[in-house]
């Protein structure tokens, strides 16, 4: 359908103004809620590998999110329970004296146009919030935004947390932000690194698929 | 040679008789080098901005064996100026900077609750915004920077100069400015704009004042980098962005020109910015300032044979590794490859690339400084 394909491009343009109408449109011309769906992780999935690749900039990757999320309004209401099951559950949140959340916003949208449920506990996050959530939504990811050096101390603490309350194998920990590397994250026994929203939310995918 | 003539002869692309070296300290580094350095009687936070940076006293400057002195503007006051008990503060913006505990007892201020998230282009007409005039802002600065050059031979660099993109993120918050900069451009012209005739004015007013002594304005921070690439396209930068700091940078400079001709113009601006380096020589900026290592694209070498000619760069000690979490040796070899690349023909000044944060110990920063006393004299004779 070629309205199914605009709906792609639009997504990958960002134009957040027009998505909602061209969503009302694809659904009066026939399409599944399903389908129209698609298409937007169609045009989202794009956007993450080009984020990854360095190929696109965040100003835009955030039009993209935004537009997705204006499009998912008008569609939440049309799909049923079983087209909205979602991949997995990620508990999201930047961690404890960490105020960053741009992101992390980024990741958590990135997330969800990939099919993942998110719950996003916010910023400033202490280690014992990461395992409660995780606990009462039975997560399969905790993923923990470190932006600063003085904060990247919180990663071991958030480890132990898991640890101590006897659910470290139940769930995988995946870490990023700018000081961040694959050798701190194998260091401080996390399961997961990625070095941009796009990589987290291809890297999300490919544990949640595993599991 | 005295530390003043140093820097100026650096920031003129020729070779003076070492590296000038200086840098900025926050307040828990700052506790530490008191103790480091036998200065226990100094006070405990002189003076501390927003970014938990202090005014290093003229004594410690001394003692350390670095070469400039950094002065900022007094904060000036208006309708939404406020502190709160717990440290938090509103600012002359309407900027909420919430104080924010990290790890090891240090803390920070985070910016919260952007005033102009929901803003209108008509609202900006309603908006409280700073005066421009408000005399506050440069209140005490004159004796202040009199007696430094009176009584020192240091350079003086003034953070006086305001910015207008990052201000611009800073009231509106980071995600929607993103956004505004693609989808909504006629408020992101109306903001910038509005920001950028107040700073021109409020620059004219504190040159008027202290002009005659600064010999470096730094124009403060329009970070555009990230750590892999740059915060925004190169050319969205061109498009909508650039106009407006062009304006601020070239009255900037004119402007203080007109008080002390030799001056330099310094733009702090953090991460990738490669792209972006072209258009920053093309408006007038002098001195480029952190060269951050480690992000993308900012190879010290390359950066000097592309650049090196056109503009000078202060910064370029690693503060995301080296300083941190590096040893003493892994300093010594940041500083000895940072003069390497970048002091040959003058045109370097050496620095930590950012503020320097608690997770430093002081007597890591001693040692750098101890570097560029043994490697940095001229000639430059390094393998």
């Amino acid at each position: 359908m070629e309205i199914l394909k605009k709906i792609t491009e639009t997504l990958y343009d960002g134009d957040e103004f027009a998505m909602p109408e061209l969503v009302k449109e694809a659904i009066k011309a026939g399409a599944s809620p399903q389908q129209v769906l698609d298409a937007m992780m169609d045009g989202m999935a794009i956007v993450g590998d080009e984020f990854s690749r360095d190929e696109l900039y965040i100003p835009e990757v955030l039009c993209s999110c935004h537009a997705m999320m204006e499009g998912s309004k008008i569609l939440k209401p049309l799909l049923t329970d079983s087209d909205a099951k979602a991949l997995g559950t990620v508990i999201l949140g930047s961690v404890q004296g960490d105020m960053h959340d741009i992101g992390k916003n980024l990741v958590g949208m990135m997330l969800e146009g990939r099919g993942l449920k998110v719950i996003d506990i916010g910023i400033d996050v202490p280690a014992e919030k990461f395992v409660e959530a995780a606990i009462k939504h039975q997560a399969d990811i905790v993923a923990c935004s470190i932006l600063l050096t003085t904060t990247m101390p919180e990663t071991p603490k958030v480890v132990k947390a898991f640890v101590d309350a006897g659910i470290r194998d139940q769930v995988k920990i995946m870490i990023g932000g700018a000081p961040i590397t694959q050798e701190f994250c194998d260091r401080m026994g996390c399961d997961a690194y990625a070095k941009d929203a796009g990589a987290a939310a291809a890297m999300a995918v490919a544990l949640v698929s595993k599991a | 040679m005295n530390s003043r003539e140093r820097v100026m002869t650096a920031a003129n692309h020729r070779e003076p008789d070492r590296v000038p070296v200086d840098m900025v300290l926050t307040i828990d580094v700052y506790r530490d080098m008191k103790k480091v350095l036998n200065m226990e009687h100094l006070p405990e936070s002189p003076r501390m901005g927003r970014w938990t940076e202090v005014q290093m006293p003229i004594e410690m400057i001394k003692k350390l064996g670095i070469d400039m002195y950094y002065i900022s503007p007094r904060s000036g006051v208006s309708i939404h100026t406020k502190s709160f008990d717990d440290g938090s503060f509103i600012d002359e913006w309407g900027c909420y900077w919430k104080k924010t505990a990290i790890d090891g007892g240090h803390f920070y201020f985070e910016l919260v609750n952007p005033p102009l998230e929901n803003a209108t282009i008509a609202d900006l007409d309603s908006y409280d915004w700073p005066d421009p005039e408000d005399p506050k802002r440069y209140a005490g600065l004159k004796e202040e920077m009199k007696e430094v050059r009176e009584t020192t031979d240091l350079a003086i660099l003034a953070k006086f100069a305001g910015a207008v993109f990052e201000l611009a993120t800073y009231m509106r918050g980071h995600e929607r400015w993103y956004r505004d900069i693609i989808n909504n451009q006629e408020f992101a012209h109306a903001l910038m704009d509005r920001i950028c005739q107040i700073q021109k004015r409020t620059n004219e007013v504190i040159m008027a004042e202290v002009g005659e002594y600064v010999d470096i304005l730094r124009l403060s921070g329009e970070d555009l980098g990230m750590q892999d690439r740059p915060l925004i396209s190169p050319k969205t930068f061109k498009k909508v962005v650039k106009p407006h700091l062009q304006e601020l940078w070239e009255h900037a400079k004119k402007t203080l020109h007109q008080y002390n001709p030799e001056a330099k113009i310094m733009l702090h601006t953090c991460g990738a910015v490669r792209p972006f380096i072209p258009d920053l020589i093309e408006s007038g900026v002098d001195i480029l300032d952190p060269v951050q290592p480690g992000a993308k694209d900012m190879n010290r070498f390359e950066l000097k044979a592309a650049f090196g000619d056109a503009i000078v760069f202060h910064g370029n000690i690693d503060i995301q590794k080296i300083l941190p979490f590096g040893s003493k040796e892994d300093i010594t070899n940041e500083v000895r490859e940072a003069i390497k690349a970048l002091a040959p023909g003058g045109g370097f000044l050496l620095a930590p690339a950012h503020n320097v944060q608690g997770d430093v110990s002081a007597e890591k920063l001693v040692h750098m400084v101890n570097c560029v006393h043994e490697f940095g004299n001229y000639p430059i004779q390094l393998d």
